[in-house]
């Protein structure tokens, strides 16, 4: 039995639809989860035209179409293309084979597939999916050189306990440690599918030094004690700031998430020979 | 299983002695009460007075059959029946009740008379049974190792293989197990059913391993066995040799559907315990002092919990009714409703913030159902096990078009009535055919009239638009059945067959809400459209279609239903019932 993620890895670079996919395998493999950053124009409509993207968009179609002619709309494609083949790669499945879905306050999910979870975030050009087979994750994104500190913006995101660390610690270093609670904040909230419905002076973070692990808090700073969840910050590519919140179902080390074996083969053609049998049955009403 | 029938108010009047005998979990001082189980669990230990007091009430009888001398005659009330554990503790739940069912189910419906006295006389005794499942390749640690057997040549079954976790190992007298049959003569992927006493296997052929901790659930007291070679006594084989997955099927049936119904009273607890909060420890306090987010995150809560009790209610029924069409009734149901109810587990966490992270308190029972429903709904490896029995179905959907007249009969939407006893050869037979879905058509072919004036004429008006969705969603789902459809007849197991299964078990949950309102007593709280609308409007969204948007009066008017039920302690399903706290 696991408990908690043990470590969570460094953000993998992809270039666009040809990966490279292999290190994001490999870190599934090993740890049951992936950090995975793209620059956004590298997934541009792909050839073979709308029927193609149509193809590859699935259920998500629609919604492009509706953002056509908007900013949004290269950013909507782009990001789609990205997570479905993050997906792809983590079931061996094809993209356009998997549905991403929406929660009920929009949090993404694969649809049928709930051996992965997965979480995005974007700043500029550039976006970050997170995946894991070990339950959830969230994750975010910022750009180190963003100012959040004198904003204003600490009083209604910080818990006291935070507020007095913040102001104990050395004026050039508070920008960071602002900003490195303020991603944490989003990657847990995003993970339990609130985002800022959850309010943030309730929670805190205790952070080490630089980015590595980091410890749940409440408002008083008395430790939260969850674990089965692991908090993390790497900075990745030149200044980006990566937060990821995965939570351990204690589903234990078994990591196989391909689709060709989620189906109990001898339960399918148990079923599926009875069933075949019933159909040719004949019957009233059809 | 039996010819007794017993009245579904029978069950109510066992669940209202329940409920009184475990008393108001609120109360710090109840040894049987969140507090003490709280700590129970912080210590890793199962909660002894509860477990103490589940036996001393006699409540393995819930699911011994009547013809056996136990209660058991409807797995409806069965689910209702084990609510009140399920609210308070999932270890209690789990560890004495629910473990000892899954090791016994199988037996009343396959074992032989003999095996089934014996199981009978275990439980109603105050033993335990348990179960040991066999290997799955997307397996939890549960299902990570298994079991094997083989004939020796004067026929003794020897045991071999090792499972590192099974609930109860320690404790259980009966261990119904999965072992895979490893004769030379037998098929690669055989298996045998068996019905072994840990306890009296030869202490040189059987090892004891380790306890296994979980995050959830920790109380639970689950352990590992090891078989070398290990001769097991005659008689202990449920049905032929090398049928264990096709009788195993037949009870994965009936507790498929019944999870589900019990896990409704964990997240009973979790509406309530949000509530508890958001009118701040008095459940006196005025509905109106609810701000518009939490009024909405409890309106949710309460119709997505009547929405999963109309998917569990119909799948336990449709045991009882329709046999022939009952698996993919209750594999959606056991798919969907641990879902929902972790869906409404968070959003009901942001209603609580720092609450939700207190491990002490009123309100810690709450992160600990949390933690505790990733082990009672056994996650993926669960979730897979459903998809595999609905989607070699779905190609089936393209043999109809669903008309009203397919629709399943009013019996499984009703909370009273008696039902047939279960038949576990029909159960057998997994029919490929589903009468929920023509619920749409009769719906759409039939609407309920609202006369001018009638204040529900808007939301009947919103209702028909929510119908012709639900049968844009249909007509998409089939859309995509024939690529299942193998082309030498044999199912394939295309990946694209995984959003399918989720939709269309989506698709069931609104069906059987259209099938609870339609068929519930005129003038009742279920047979008003508000809750009906507010729950077809979230599935549609799970669904991606956005519909239309449910008036705020109706909200307001849930959310006060929902604190209404709290100040009176009746329970957030479709019963009703009153409870101790």
């Amino acid at each position: 039995m696991s408990s908690g993620a043990g470590l969570v890895p460094p953000p993998r670079p992809v270039l666009g639809p040809a990966g490279p996919w292999e290190p994001v395998r490999a870190d599934l493999d090993r740890y049951g989860v992936a950090l995975v950053h793209s620059r956004l124009s590298d997934w541009p409509a792909p050839p073979g035209g709308e029927g193609e993207l149509r193809r590859l968009l699935g259920r998500d179609w629609a919604r492009y179409r509706e953002l056509a002619g908007r900013p949004h709309a290269d950013r909507f494609r782009a990001t789609r293309l990205l997570l479905k083949h993050v997906a792809a790669t983590a079931v061996g499945a094809r993209p356009h084979e998997l549905e991403l879905a929406y929660g009920l306050t929009g949090r993404l999910y694969v649809r049928g597939c709930d051996q992965v979870d997965l979480n995005l975030s974007h700043t500029k050009d550039v976006a970050l999916v997170g995946i894991t087979s070990l339950g959830l994750i969230g994750v975010d994104l910022e750009h180190e050189e963003r100012r959040v500190y004198g904003s204003g913006i600490e009083r209604v995101m910080c818990t006291p306990d935070e507020l007095r660390r913040l102001a104990a610690s050395p004026e050039p270093e508070r920008n960071l440690a602002l900003l490195r609670r303020w991603t944490l904040k989003e990657a847990y909230t995003k993970a339990l599918g609130q985002g800022l419905a959850f309010s943030f002076t309730h929670f805190g973070f205790d952070l080490p030094e630089s980015c590595g692990r980091a410890r749940l808090l409440r408002p008083h700073g008395d430790p939260v004690n969850e674990h089965w969840w692991t908090f993390h910050t790497r900075r990745f590519a030149g200044g980006y700031l990566a937060a990821a919140a995965v939570r351990d179902d204690g589903r234990g080390r078994n990591l196989d998430t391909g689709l060709t074996t989620a189906l109990d083969h001898r339960t399918v053609q148990v079923l599926w020979e009875r069933q075949a049998a019933a159909a040719h049955q004949p019957r009233g009403g059809g | 299983m039996t010819d007794r029938i017993m009245d579904t108010s029978t069950a109510a009047v066992r669940h209202a002695a329940v409920e009184e005998a475990f008393g108001d979990p609120w109360d710090r001082a109840n040894p049987t009460g969140f507090a003490a189980l709280l700590d129970a669990d912080d210590r890793a230990e199962l909660p002894r007075a509860a477990v103490e007091l589940y036996h001393r009430v006699g409540m393995n009888a819930e699911y011994v059959p009547a013809a056996l001398g136990g209660c058991l005659e409807q797995i409806d009330t069965l689910g209702m029946m084990l609510r009140p554990l399920f609210r308070r503790d999932a270890t209690l739940a789990v560890g004495e009740a629910l473990t000892s069912l899954m090791g016994s189910m199988a037996v009343w419906l396959v074992g032989d008379a003999e095996q089934q006295r014996r199981t009978a006389r275990v439980l109603l005794g105050g033993g335990r049974a348990t179960v040991a499942y066999q290997e799955f390749k997307h397996g939890n640690d549960f299902v990570a190792d298994e079991f094997r057997v083989r004939r020796a040549a004067d026929g003794t079954l020897l045991l071999g293989g090792r499972k590192a976790a099974v609930n109860n190992a320690d404790r259980a007298a009966l261990m119904l197990t999965y072992a895979r049959t490893v004769g030379p003569q037998d098929p690669e992927d055989g298996y045998s059913l068996l019905l072994l006493e840990p306890g009296a296997m030869p202490a040189a052929a059987c090892d004891r391993l380790p306890r296994y901790r979980t995050e959830g659930t920790q109380g639970l007291q689950i352990s590992g066995l090891r078989f070398r070679d290990c001769p097991a006594p005659a008689g202990v084989m449920l049905g032929e040799w090398g049928d264990g997955i096709t009788l195993g099927l037949r009870a994965l049936q009936v507790n498929s559907a019944a999870v589900p119904s019990m896990i409704i009273g964990m997240a009973d607890t979790g509406l309530r315990t949000a509530i508890r909060f958001a009118v701040g420890g008095s459940v006196h306090n005025n509905p109106a002092r609810l701000s518009g987010s939490a009024r909405g995150a409890i309106a949710g809560a309460l119709v997505d919990l009547l929405a999963c009790d109309s998917i569990a209610l119909a799948a336990t029924r449709a045991l009882h009714v329709l046999p022939e069409e009952c698996n993919v009734l209750a594999a959606a149901a056991k798919y969907l409703v641990p879902k929902i109810v972790g869906e409404t587990f968070y959003r009901l966490s942001a209603l609580m913030g720092d609450a939700f992270h207190t491990r002490s308190g009123e309100h810690a029972i709450f992160q600990k159902h949390v933690r505790d429903l990733t082990m009672v709904s056994f996650g993926h490896v669960s979730s897979a096990v459903c998809q595999a029995t609905i989607a070699p179905f779905l190609p089936s959907l393209l043999a109809h078009d669903w008309p009203a007249e397919l629709a399943a009969p009013a019996e499984l939407f009703r909370t009273d009535g008696t039902l047939p006893p279960l038949a576990s050869e029909r159960l057998a037979a997994f029919g490929g055919r589903d009468g929920l879905i023509g619920w749409i058509a009769r719906c759409r072919e039939e609407p309920q009239p609202a006369p001018p004036g009638d204040p529900d004429a808007p939301l009947l008006r919103l209702l028909s638009d929510q119908l012709a969705l639900l049968d844009v969603e249909l007509a998409a789902i089939r859309e995509g059945c024939p690529a299942l459809d193998g082309p030498d007849g044999r199912f394939v197991t295309d990946t694209s067959a995984f959003p399918l299964t989720d939709r269309y078990a989506l698709l069931l949950v609104a069906c059987a809400c259209l099938g609870v309102w339609r068929c519930a007593d005129p003038g009742s709280f279920q047979a008003r459209p508000t809750w009906l609308v507010a729950a077809l409007n979230r599935l549609l969204r799970r669904l991606g279609h956005a519909g239309p948007r449910v008036p705020d009066a109706a909200t307001a008017e849930l959310a006060a239903e929902a604190l209404r039920r709290a100040r009176g302690a009746i329970g957030y399903d479709l019963y009703g019932l009153e409870l101790a706290g």
